[in-house]
């Protein structure tokens, strides 16, 4: 963040007495802001709680004046708890997760060591890396199901030339439970490697030149500069591409909506593709709520994180 | 290679191996040779273009080498090892195994050939003609880089390819996948802008994205400016507030608001997405902003107040053109934000004609269970690359956004 020397609490104290000449026109100025936030962002977030905690369903009129005849206590939450979908969505949008951050921090650092330099031709090099993120999930994702496609797929074309599988039972990219599983992480960390990438970059320009040259010159090697001096001082940077990313994919509809729906037999229901399905498209918004409302714990735990990395990096 | 030219001007008293005089005259008879096989053998289309590639390639690499560019001569090395990993590949997962054994002679022939240039090059007589430069590091960077970049751009080349291939060979069994068997088409492309409603989803697009950036930056340009300046110390407080808004996702808020839009009446229309995409937007365009605006002295606008201007007087006359190119950045980034968003379009919208490029493509290009692959990779890519391309010109400013000050530049 361009941090300039005005943002030095030392140096702010006589510059606020020409703040303090306005207090009322900085908030004329925020507040619109604020209140959009909390509106649209705020309420929707106690209201989804709400709902998970009533019998709300598209169709029926909620007479939200008398909201607490609504109120179904935790039946929601105990009916879900018991559905096999939903232990299969809990379980599969926490594997997807971890499995697509580890792949995602290991290939990230090598690239970012292999971009860092400049060199000809990397403003190309950089966009065609980074593709996978800045185009549109949903068109991404399509690109994927036509390479992962039963009967078209370019990769059981070249396994068959190869010799690897047979050519009238060929693998169901996404219709068999172990590889429907690997595609969807797959397509996690192809999205995710780029932003990932770029993140660690800027955390890597960052670093003094002169540590690591100091470390080669006491003789530590490429590997000893890399995990006693590199890692070490990019341990923030490295939390914030790992927050993010888990965001991203925890979160994440587009991916499996698209590919899989959730199939083969919830073998890849995510917690977001389920509430979808139940609480839009099977009209039970109470579900859908209760659903992703499970959602939260990570978001607060991901959030605490973020907040710790803002601090320490403003007191630094 | 501006600097390799420097350095081996300084150096260009170094007496140039006889090997490497062997080698540049080598690759320029072979670039030659394949110049006149290709003209004369009238061998045209894509194959035709890759050869003549490969000419200018290998000119210039020999041309490099005589000149002692390192360059050129790293370049050479690491076409060497990727020629090796190519070769032990195709013996080990087809040569050997389908038992081609003439095959298998050719590729085992070829990588002694690399591995005879590549113990060459990094020889100690012509590490010293190079300023004891060692091609490792560069070459293992390349074949890395080289990995990545195939594996990630593929999707997106797989769709070129798909996009103007005809339908008899797109789908054609038999056929090798990775070229055009038989002559390129428009056809995809036609079918897309005259069958379906692409271009009214591009339109859709356009005018969402347009009436949010507009409410994006009336809302987020002065939040910014009041909570760096004018509300000191917690303002900063604030604006993590409001930062870590951010991270609610849509997948948690699409289902109270899609109630909400409903009972606004707004279903089913792009308004309703013009309303909602805001929350996506403006939270990350505050931080941003925020730290554009405190990047510029204060003094500026005590000047400017001194002057006789009011505060906001200041504030519009003098900051906000000098942040034109953080506004800038907001721009950019709500509008490929509005392009990337699935989640509430999916939700809140379902005619055809009011959907949005995202949801569009993939939902409204199949008819029943049949895909138009063509059409589809068509749609994806015109719809993908101009954003791609906009958003990686104003990269490195999100990425400061993103790392939320665990960098300081």
């Amino acid at each position: 963040m361009a941090v300039g020397p005005v943002a030095k609490p030392g140096k702010t104290k006589f510059k606020s007495a020409g703040a303090a000449r306005s207090p009322l026109l900085g908030i004329a100025m925020f507040s619109p802001a604020v209140l959009y936030i909390v509106l649209l962002i705020g309420l929707p977030f106690l209201l989804a709680i709400f709902y998970a905690f009533s019998d709300a369903r598209i169709g029926t009129e909620m007479d939200l004046a008398h909201f607490w005849r609504h109120l179904v206590g935790l039946d929601n939450f105990r009916s879900i708890l018991q559905s096999p979908s939903f232990r299969a969505a809990l379980k599969n949008s926490i594997i997807f997760t971890v499995a697509a951050q580890v792949i995602v921090m290991v290939c990230a650092n090598i690239l970012s060591i292999a971009l860092e330099k400049p060199f000809r031709g990397r403003g190309l090099v950089r966009f065609l890396i980074l593709l996978p993120w800045v185009a549109p999930v949903s068109l991404g994702t399509i690109g994927w199901k036509w390479i992962l496609d039963s009967i078209y797929s370019v990769i059981t074309w070249a396994l068959v030339t190869l010799g690897f599988v047979n050519k009238y039972s060929p693998p169901m990219w996404l219709g068999q439970e172990g590889l429907a599983i690997t595609s969807v992480i797959l397509v996690h960390c192809w999205r995710l490697i780029p932003f990932s990438t770029v993140i660690l970059l800027a955390g890597r320009s960052a670093i003094p030149k002169e540590i690591p040259e100091a470390a080669s010159i006491d003789g530590a090697g490429f590997w000893r500069t890399l995990f006693q001096i590199n890692l070490p001082i990019m341990t923030p940077i490295l939390g914030v591409a790992i927050l993010f990313g888990t965001i991203f994919t925890f979160t994440d509809l587009a991916v499996v909506n698209l590919l899989t729906n959730g199939g083969p037999y919830d073998s890849t229901q995510t917690l977001p593709n389920l509430a979808f399905n139940q609480g839009i498209q099977g009209s039970d918004l109470a579900a859908g709520a209760a659903i992703s409302v499970f959602l939260v714990p990570v978001l607060v735990v991901i959030a605490y994180f973020m907040l710790r990395v803002a601090n320490r990096a403003e007191v630094v | 290679m501006a600097t390799a030219a420097k350095l081996s001007a300084t150096t260009a008293g170094a007496k140039r191996p006889l090997g490497i005089t062997g080698i540049s005259a080598l690759l320029l008879l072979a670039a030659v040779a394949l110049l006149g096989l290709t003209l004369f053998r009238h061998v045209g289309g894509l194959t035709g273009v890759f050869r003549l590639v490969a000419v200018l390639v290998m000119v210039l690499i020999a041309l490099g080498l005589w000149k002692l560019h390192n360059a050129a001569r790293t370049f050479l090395f690491f076409l060497c090892a990727a020629d090796i990993i190519g070769c032990l590949l195709a013996l080990f997962l087809y040569a050997l195994r389908q038992s081609h054994y003439r095959l298998a002679v050719f590729l085992v022939v070829q990588m002694c050939i690399s591995a005879a240039f590549i113990w060459y090059l990094q020889s100690e007589g012509v590490k010293r003609a190079f300023q004891n430069l060692n091609p490792w590091p560069t070459t293992v960077k390349m074949l890395v880089l080289t990995v990545f970049t195939v594996l990630l751009a593929f999707p997106f080349y797989w769709m070129v390819i798909a996009t103007f291939k005809q339908n008899i060979d797109l789908y054609g069994m038999e056929n090798n996948p990775f070229v055009f068997n038989l002559p390129p088409t428009l056809d995809n492309l036609r079918l897309l802008f005259t069958q379906t409603r692409f271009l009214t989803w591009l339109t859709n697009t356009a005018i969402v994205g347009g009436i949010v950036v507009v409410i994006t930056l009336l809302l987020a340009v002065p939040a910014a400016y009041a909570l760096a300046r004018l509300t000191g110390r917690w303002g900063e407080r604030l604006g993590i507030g409001i930062f870590l808004t951010y991270l609610v996702p849509p997948t948690l808020l699409f289902i109270p608001l899609s109630r909400v839009v409903a009972n606004l009446g707004l279903q089913d229309t792009i308004w309703s997405l013009v309303l909602v995409y805001p929350s996506v937007t403006v939270p990350f365009s505050i931080w941003l902003l925020m730290g554009f605006f405190k990047s510029i002295p204060r003094e500026l606008e005590d000047a400017a107040m001194v002057d006789g201007l009011t505060r906001f007087g200041a504030f519009i006359k003098m900051v906000v053109p000098i942040s034109l190119s953080g506004i800038l950045t907001v721009v950019i980034f709500t509008f490929t934000l509005v392009t990337q968003e699935y989640v509430y379009a999916l939700t809140f919208i379902s005619p055809e004609s009011q959907q949005m490029v995202g949801v569009g493509i993939p939902i409204f290009l199949v008819r029943g269970d049949v895909y138009f692959w063509g059409s589809l990779m068509a749609a994806c890519l015109i719809a993908s690359l101009p954003i791609a391309f906009i958003y990686n010109l104003f990269l490195d400013r999100f990425i400061a956004g993103f790392t939320v000050g665990a960098v300081k530049g």
